[in-house]
């Protein structure tokens, strides 16, 4: 009966006290964890449910904007817990952030130009005949790693990095803050999952998003147990010269399907 | 004291041979060429079938929007009707409210009239003024039910 032990445990660290370090900027180190669970929380917006009521036509605009204001969360409580070892994290993170975002955009334009719309229910439902990932598995296999290193899963968790820096950008922090920077992460990561069936795989009925995007994100812990983590050299390399060009690619790609159709 | 028959389990002349470590089990893999070729024919396959879900969806989007243009005007009509008749169940509530007041002009708001909205007098009222009269409830409910 180890029902009850989750719900205990939330209780727990939800009741537990904050430390605040000596010499840190209190209200940013307070108003760091909130910023980060609010803008994770503010992307399930635009996932489309049955009754419509939020699904909304700029979606994947949303998403991009929401996901480099992100990078505020870990800035602002990386910043303010004055540790050396969390700035050097919040360091790490923003750079890889920032710079696997431009591939991010220009690999979420594949869909968006396929499935003509920006709505991400519009995008869902156009894949009537055929999966996106049908048409350029590398483009699925680019968005997945991006994805990856955006929400800073491993094997791209540089930013916490046990082995090095302590825990990165959240040392600091226990208790209720921990629980909130702990639940923008796994937000990030389920929207995500979500995100890739509906994306890539059309899934449209609420049930086939939820299982598959939940297996979808039971890949990313698989990873973490069997992927080790990479060098930060080769982290950078492989965004800038790898997946941006990959990205640029597929949006080549989806014009020249999208005039060929028009042609033919 | 030397039983006869027994034998010294010793290791075989010339020694042990070498341990077989390398993979005995034969998996059948693909060949790298086919492993592309079929990669290449998925994707091929899958960009001529987007290519005509493409047209497909263009021609589902145009339909759609060829019945929205269609019916435009009867929807236009139908909400100012609705509003009509709110406007009318405003109007018919104030006289009932402030039928023992005389000389009480209804419709009239400090002597402007309102509801006869002519563009220099014209006067925009707020959904609380609109909504005045009416039950939450069944307001609710038919905004809801569609």
């Amino acid at each position: 009966m180890g029902l009850g032990q989750p719900i205990a445990d939330a209780f727990k660290l939800a009741s537990k006290g904050w430390i605040i370090p000596f010499r840190s900027n209190v209200m940013l180190y307070l108003f760091g964890p909130f910023i980060s669970f609010f803008i994770s929380f503010s992307m399930w917006y635009l996932l489309p449910f049955e009754s419509q009521v939020a699904s909304f036509k700029w979606a994947v605009i949303w998403f991009l904007c929401l996901s480099s204001v992100n990078v505020y969360g870990v800035i602002v409580s990386g910043w303010a817990s004055n540790s050396k070892y969390s700035m050097l994290g919040t360091m790490r993170g923003v750079a890889q952030v920032i710079s696997y975002e431009i591939s991010m955009g220009l690999l979420m334009l594949f869909p968006a130009v396929l499935g003509m719309s920006f709505e991400v229910y519009e995008i869902f439902s156009s894949q009537k005949w055929v999966w996106i990932a049908f048409v350029s598995y590398v483009a699925l296999v680019s968005w997945s790693i991006t994805m990856l290193a955006e929400v800073q899963r491993p094997p791209f968790d540089l930013a916490e990095g046990e082995s090095e820096l302590v825990s990165g950008y959240h040392v600091e922090y226990g208790g209720m803050g921990f629980t909130l920077l702990f639940l923008a992460e796994y937000g990030c990561l389920l929207l995500v999952g979500f995100m890739l069936v509906g994306l890539f795989f059309g899934a449209l009925e609420e049930f086939s998003v939820v299982f598959f995007g939940l297996m979808a994100a039971w890949c990313s812990v698989w990873l973490r147990a069997s992927v080790p983590r990479c060098r930060y050299d080769q982290l950078m390399m492989l965004s800038w010269k790898s997946l941006c060009p990959l990205g640029l690619g597929s949006v080549v790609l989806a014009m020249i399907m999208k005039i060929s159709a028009g042609l033919g | 004291m030397s039983r006869s028959g027994f034998r010294q389990d010793m290791p075989p002349t010339g020694g042990y041979g070498d341990i077989p470590y390398k993979k005995a089990l034969q998996i059948p893999r693909l060949k790298g060429y086919t492993k592309i070729a079929i990669a290449t024919g998925i994707t091929l396959a899958g960009m001529y079938v987007c290519t005509k879900q493409i047209q497909m969806n263009s021609r589902l989007r145009w339909e759609e929007n060829d019945a929205r243009l269609a019916t435009w005007p009867l929807v236009k009509a139908e909400q100012d009707r609705l509003h009509l008749l709110q406007v009318r169940k405003n109007r018919d509530a104030e006289a009932e409210l402030m039928k023992n007041i005389p000389d009480w002009k209804v419709g009239t708001y400090y002597g402007k009239p309102i509801y006869h909205n002519a563009p220099e007098n014209h006067k925009a009222y707020s959904p609380d003024e609109y909504y005045v009269h009416s039950d939450p409830k069944k307001e609710l409910r038919s905004y809801y039910s569609n």
